[in-house]
């Protein structure tokens, strides 16, 4: 079934993350992503159903509130904004966990697109970003604990995750 | 310091670790199935997620206690989430419950029901892997795993042996040993202490069961067994005795109606084992060679030292372990005296331990190329057996163990607690047999908890350094400090397993809290009431060493390294 362009974007997102992005540790993450994706490659049709959104928007709220780091849930957020068609609304993360990171990803500031505002900086939990005002900011990988947060935050999309 | 408030009632708190345990404190068993509070905290089920006051969501295992913390445990959406979190894994989960190892006794099957899961709004997906068996002690089953990682974190915070971890990624992450290595390939000493931790039947106990039930029969075998201390103070938790009781009388009756011919109590071979090691303790004080002596009778410990502490090989103990000793003899004494019927002897052992399924095997464990002990049940195994025939403990007739092996002392008893095996050597140490004596070393600090224990005991004028040793990581530390000089002692008993055989990793596991010290204390309690308390004392051995042993002491008691 060909799907429509919002579910195909969101199967790219999702095929990627499960398979490539994704740490495996928390079951919200790593099996609320994968059923995401069963539930979209399953659907007869070229939009999910009624119920199947409402199961994938359920999921995302799980991810969301229970999955440990900012990558799981940006992921979560992303597929349903996606598919709710929900784009443009700037949406702020309430929480961070603290606790060991994850190797496999890392967060990357891109310094072509970075406009050094300090917003990402001024949000990081730990500190971990520094830099001069109008220059390139980096992140300190060492310190980082990669919540996500700073990505969340960038105005610019200069924040992108990295493997 | 401090207090927060915990489904709208306050509660007090000191140093807990994290927010889950002060909320357990409270009363409220929030569901988890990554937490095992002696290992670091990993964060992976996410069960434990809770609310706090400006509504953030956080894993309450991960989080440190704040003073004026307001949280809530219990709202619809939480009850929501924790049922789809075990939804979601049972989707990727082989879940054939009625077949499988773990029913009836499951973490995860009991969460489900205690969550009320009663349907699955996800399509199966899971994966299935191959039944790793390589191992002589227990068996992975990969696609019962749900990756809490408890057993990585067993394997290398208190084992330190590593021999599990994480691979791949995503949807395709697993636990396995590393290079996807069968066990057998690994460093694993086969503690079983990974498989006490798992909340599925990912890991099992290797069973020989149907072959035990085989070999009982077949009316050309006669089949015996031998009872370790440690079965006796677990066993009972299965049939509804309060934890640590011993059922030892009941059992012997109970394993008499299985069919085992006669039941002996390891105790004995624990008695040999503790006069072998006495005199090899005082002849090593003496010559000043090979110091420390260390314990020999835990072979999770002795594969440890093989595999991770070559150097120190020369330290072990010569002496077979208790089981093996008294296999030893049993066969020896069968050779001598043959069945009247022309019956072969066949030779169980039922241990708390899954290493000593690997130490049946080993060269030095044969005589004359055959096995002394043929098969080693654990506790569970055993359950499992007295089940399956119907039967129960309760209201069981008390038999004593058979004899002529059937007079045991204290000291072998208290083998099975974590310091017993030196408690017991020193005993022997004491001359004639002043009780005020014998009761004064459970004061030198060998009965303390903590892992690594040390302390001196005077006798003819000299000190004697020992330490009590119990968990490989703790092990490990010690090994290093000795070899870097840090440390020195005259004799060190090592026990693979955290509190000792007690714990062992073919123990049944108790869902309310650890049995350790029921079952330690039920054993120091039998020991009061024994009339014998110290191997010395035991008439049964005086007459075993004028005979059967006269002259082959170290044929049938050392570890005989040809296999001849
Ligand atoms: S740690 Fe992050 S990436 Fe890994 S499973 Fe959890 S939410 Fe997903
Ligand atoms: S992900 Fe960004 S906000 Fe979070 S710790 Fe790393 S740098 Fe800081
Ligand atoms: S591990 Fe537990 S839930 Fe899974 S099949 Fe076995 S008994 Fe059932
Ligand atoms: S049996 Fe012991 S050594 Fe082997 S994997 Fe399990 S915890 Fe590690
Ligand atoms: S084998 Fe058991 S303890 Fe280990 S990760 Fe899997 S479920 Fe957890
Ligand atoms: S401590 Fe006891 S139960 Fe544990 S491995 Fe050693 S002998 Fe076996
Ligand atoms: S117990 Fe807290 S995440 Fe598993």
């Amino acid at each position: 079934m060909e799907k429509s362009p919002e579910t195909q974007k969101a199967l790219t997102v999702l095929e990627k993350f499960t398979s490539d992005q994704c740490c495996g540790k928390c079951i919200s993450c790593r099996e609320g992503t994968r059923q995401m994706q069963q539930i979209l490659s399953d659907s007869p049709s070229p939009f999910p159903s009624e119920e199947e959104l409402a199961l994938i928007s359920e999921l995302g709220a799980l991810i969301d509130h229970t999955a440990r780091c900012g990558l799981g849930k940006s992921i979560a957020r992303q597929v349903v904004s996606v598919l709710e068609h929900q784009g443009g609304e700037e949406r702020v993360i309430e929480e961070y966990l603290p606790g060991p990171y994850q190797e496999l990803i890392f967060f990357d500031i891109d310094p072509h697109r970075c406009k050094g505002c300090s917003k990402c900086a001024r949000n990081c939990p730990v500190d971990a970003i520094s830099g001069v005002i109008k220059q390139p900011f980096v992140i300190n990988h060492e310190l980082c604990i990669k919540c996500g947060t700073c990505m969340m935050n960038c105005k610019f999309g200069a924040i992108s995750i990295k493997d | 310091m401090g207090s927060m408030i915990i489904a709208g009632i306050r509660v007090e708190f000191t140093d807990e670790n994290n927010v889950l345990t002060v909320i357990r404190n409270a009363g409220i068993d929030l569901p988890t199935l990554c937490y095992v509070s002696e290992l670091s905290v990993y964060g992976a089920c996410r069960l434990c997620t809770v609310k706090d006051e400006e509504g953030r969501y956080f894993a309450s295992c991960t989080v440190k206690p704040r003073d004026g913390m307001n949280i809530q445990t219990n709202t619809p959406e939480l009850r929501k989430y924790r049922r789809t979190l075990l939804e979601l894994l049972l989707a990727s989960h082989d879940r054939d419950c009625t077949v499988c190892n773990k029913n009836g006794d499951c973490h995860l099957q009991n969460l489900a029901e205690r969550m009320g899961v009663r349907n699955i709004r996800f399509k199966s997906v899971q994966e299935r892997h191959e039944v790793d068996t390589s191992s002589n002690c227990i068996v992975r089953t990969p696609s019962k795993c749900i990756l809490c990682g408890d057993c990585v974190r067993m394997c290398d915070n208190i084992q330190a042996v590593d021999a599990l971890d994480f691979a791949g990624k995503g949807v395709a992450t697993l636990v396995t040993p590393a290079y996807n290595r069968r066990l057998a390939d690994t460093d694993c000493v086969g503690c079983g202490q990974c498989r006490v931790v798992c909340p599925t039947g990912a890991i099992s106990i290797k069973s020989t069961v149907d072959e035990v039930w085989n070999a009982l029969a077949d009316p050309k075998n006669k089949v015996v067994a031998q009872v370790a201390p440690a079965v006796r103070t677990a066993i009972g938790d299965r049939f509804g005795f309060p934890a640590g009781k011993n059922v030892m009388n009941r059992l012997v009756t109970v394993m008499h109606r299985l069919g085992f011919e006669e039941v002996y109590d390891t105790a004995f071979g624990a008695d040999l084992t503790v006069t072998e090691e006495s005199r090899e303790l005082q002849q090593r004080l003496a010559s000043g060679e090979r110091l420390p002596l260390f314990t020999s009778c835990c072979p999770a410990w002795v594969r440890f030292c093989e595999k991770k502490h070559p150097d120190f090989i020369p330290n072990l103990s010569t002496c077979r372990s208790p089981m093996q000793m008294f296999g030893a003899v049993l066969r020896a004494w069968d050779r001598q005296k043959p069945d009247e019927q022309g019956r072969r002897l066949v030779s169980v052992a039922i241990m708390p331990c899954t290493a000593k399924k690997d130490e049946i095997l080993r060269p030095e464990s044969c005589t004359h190329g055959r096995q002394d002990v043929d098969f080693v049940l654990t506790t569970e195994e055993l359950i499992g057996m007295i089940q399956s025939y119907g039967l129960t403990l309760n209201g069981a007739d008390k038999d004593a163990a058979d004899m002529p092996f059937g007079i045991t002392s204290g000291a072998g008893l208290i083998f099975g607690a974590s310091g017993g095996v030196t408690e017991a050597v020193l005993r022997n140490f004491i001359a004639g047999h002043n009780r005020q004596e014998i009761d004064a070393l459970k004061r030198v600090g060998v009965r303390e908890e903590n892992g690594i224990r040390e302390f001196t005991f005077h006798h003819e004028g000299r000190d004697i350094r020992a330490a009590v040793v119990s968990g490989l990581r703790n092990a490990d530390m010690v090994l290093n400090a000795i070899r870097e000089g840090g440390k020195s002692y005259d004799f060190v008993e090592f026990m693979a397993c955290p509190g000792g055989c007690i714990m062992g990793g073919g123990q049944p596991i108790s869902s309310t809290g650890s049995p350790f010290r029921a079952r330690r204390d039920s054993l120091y309690e039998t020991d009061i009431n024994m009339q014998i308390k110290k191997t010395s004392e035991n008439p049964l051995l005086d007459t075993l060493y004028a005979t059967l042993l006269k002259g082959r002491e170290h044929e049938l008691l050392h570890r005989n390294m040809s296999g001849e």
